[in-house]
């Protein structure tokens, strides 16, 4: 049994820090699944969004010595404004066009954090970011929890959506717009009204994510998050509110977590070949599944009507 | 009740309708026209999905040209178009309800004289609208245009493409709309004799002008070879 205990949790920081990072990609996952599977918003740009909550809570709390709640509050909001604003600027774009813009986007928060040098350190750094209490050895394990509790709290919100009128408003602005904006809600308020909220969203999950890391760098907002959100969704099932905690455990889960932690590889394979091996897979299993299953492995998005009589709605 | 004057629109530099001056009552009126008339342009001009180079289109006694498409739908004016009229991801009773989404009448009462009127779409309410057939895609994007507290309804080619059974049902279902519901429709058809047995009044339209416009019933042959360039 202590064997067993040992091979599972021998390296709790390793087995934590990799739990974070498959709660924050379920966590962007979830909201953007509202953004492209329920409204058909492609924001190839979720690393930006994530960044400036991330950015806005570190800067806050290292140069201002701003609370913990305050600077989380600063960096949603960070994260819906620049989210009403994208919002607004791809509303009338086509899907090409939202993707370049949403892109560009991450891009300028990418160059303005790597410029800024003054106030978010640059290249080299800003921190350090600690958690907001400290209950001992078992502080990460805490702030653990409480992420799989805001998760828990997207995941509930997502699947409260889809079974509300807004969420109806959501589905048929992104199954057929043209027909939507002769509905008599606008649809592009709507637009800009789901990307400030989602956005939000993603501010405030890297405003959690400072205290997990410490040290923030520009480095941790490459594209290379938007993609690995992006692969979760898709794979798991883009329409489905569990697609994105499905395909976060395909990828994340089962590369940064199973396989570097519980099978034997040799360091330097595990060092150099491993992550480019890993990229190589997700490809092949991105191709695998829009070309068999191009709505994820979850599928397509249940509708349940929860309606016994016609007049029960 | 409606009334365009001067009205011109198109795609990009073309005007496609060259110059309209008609007005609709609480009547079932008719815009017949052969292929490229300009049938479909005209009607999303009217539904504001396309702005007016010229002229001015009038509604319920206010001007709604160059208002956006949600606030002309607001003011009771529902938009059938002829293809991709539902959403295809939801159900056809999530179809009716997006449609009544801010109804004034209770969603519940108003789905259940949708279903009255077409009752062939009770068995399909919780069935995804992109898998129904033409003709039952056709009655829900009819039933959701008329959850829109619609007082004028637009129908652009409601019968392209349905089979003759169809054809003859719709086009009962249409006038039973009129009179039951007091709605005002505007439909467009290449279907003139089908079209001319529910439309009180009919416009003929070729190339974007209107050829004749007059009582359904006083339309003769000539004056609809004319405007179909036959």
């Amino acid at each position: 049994m202590s064997a067993v205990w040992d091979f599972l949790f021998g390296s709790p920081a390793f087995l934590i820090f990799g739990t974070y990072t498959l709660m924050m990609i379920v966590g962007l996952g979830i909201l953007l699944h509202l953004q492209l599977g329920v409204t058909g918003i492609g924001n190839f740009g979720v690393a930006g969004f994530w960044g400036a909550g991330l950015y806005s809570f570190g800067i806050l709390q290292v140069h201002y010595d701003v609370g913990f709640w305050l600077a989380l509050l600063a960096a949603t909001a960070a994260g819906g404004v620049l989210g009403v604003v994208t919002g607004w600027v791809i509303a009338d774009l086509d899907d090409d066009g939202v993707l370049a813009a949403t892109l560009a986007v991450a891009s300028i928060v990418f160059l303005a954090i790597e410029s800024e040098r003054g106030i978010t350190g640059g290249r080299v750094g800003l921190g350090t970011i600690d958690f907001p209490f400290d209950v001992g050895e078992r502080t990460d394990l805490a702030w653990l929890a409480i992420l799989f509790g805001v998760t828990g709290v997207l995941l509930w919100y997502a699947r409260r959506v889809h079974r509300s009128p807004y969420g109806r408003l959501l589905i048929a602005t992104g199954t057929n717009e043209p027909l939507a904006r002769s509905l008599r809600k606008p649809a592009k308020r709507t637009k800009v009204g789901v990307m400030a909220l989602t956005s939000a969203g993603m501010g405030a999950l890297g405003g959690l994510y400072g205290p997990i890391v410490h040290f923030l760098f520009p480095t941790q907002l490459t594209v290379a998050i938007t993609v690995s959100v992006i692969t979760a969704l898709v794979l798991g099932g883009q329409q489905r509110p569990l697609g994105a905690f499905v395909g976060a455990l395909l990828t994340v889960g089962l590369f940064d977590i199973v396989i570097k932690l519980y099978v034997p590889l040799p360091r330097d394979l595990l060092e150099h070949a491993f992550p480019v091996t890993k990229q190589v897979i997700f490809g092949a299993l991105l191709i695998f599944v829009l070309l068999f299953r191009p709505l994820g492995f979850l599928g397509r998005m249940r509708r349940e009507t929860h309606v016994k009589g016609l007049t029960r709605v | 009740m409606f009334e365009a004057s001067g009205v011109r629109c198109g795609y990009e530099d073309i005007d496609v309708i060259k110059g309209l001056d008609f007005s609709v009552g609480e009547e079932v009126f008719a815009i017949l026209g052969a292929n490229g008339a300009g049938k479909t342009t005209l009607l999303s001009a009217i539904a504001g999905l396309l702005p007016l180079s010229a002229g001015r289109i009038r509604f319920g006694g206010e001007t709604i040209s160059g208002l956006p498409p949600w606030r002309i739908a607001a003011m009771g004016l529902g938009f059938v178009p002829q293809e991709r009229g539902v959403f295809g991801d939801l159900t056809v009773l999530d179809n009716l309800r997006v449609g009544g989404l801010v109804a004034r009448q209770a969603r519940g009462d108003r789905i259940d004289e949708i279903m009255e009127l077409f009752p062939a779409l009770a068995g399909l309410r919780n069935q995804r609208a992109g898998t129904l057939s033409g003709g039952e895609t056709k009655m829900v994007a009819a039933g959701r245009a008329l959850m829109q507290d619609a007082k004028l309804l637009l129908m652009d080619e409601p019968t392209a493409g349905l089979s003759p059974l169809y054809v003859e049902n719709f086009f009962d279902r249409i006038r039973q709309i009129h009179e039951t519901k007091q709605v005002a429709i505007i439909i467009t058809e290449q279907n003139a004799t089908k079209a001319l047995e529910v439309a009180d009044r009919a416009m003929v339209l070729s190339l974007g002008e209107a050829t004749t416009i007059t009582d359904a019933k006083n339309l003769t042959t000539d004056q609809l070879r004319k405007g179909y360039q036959i």
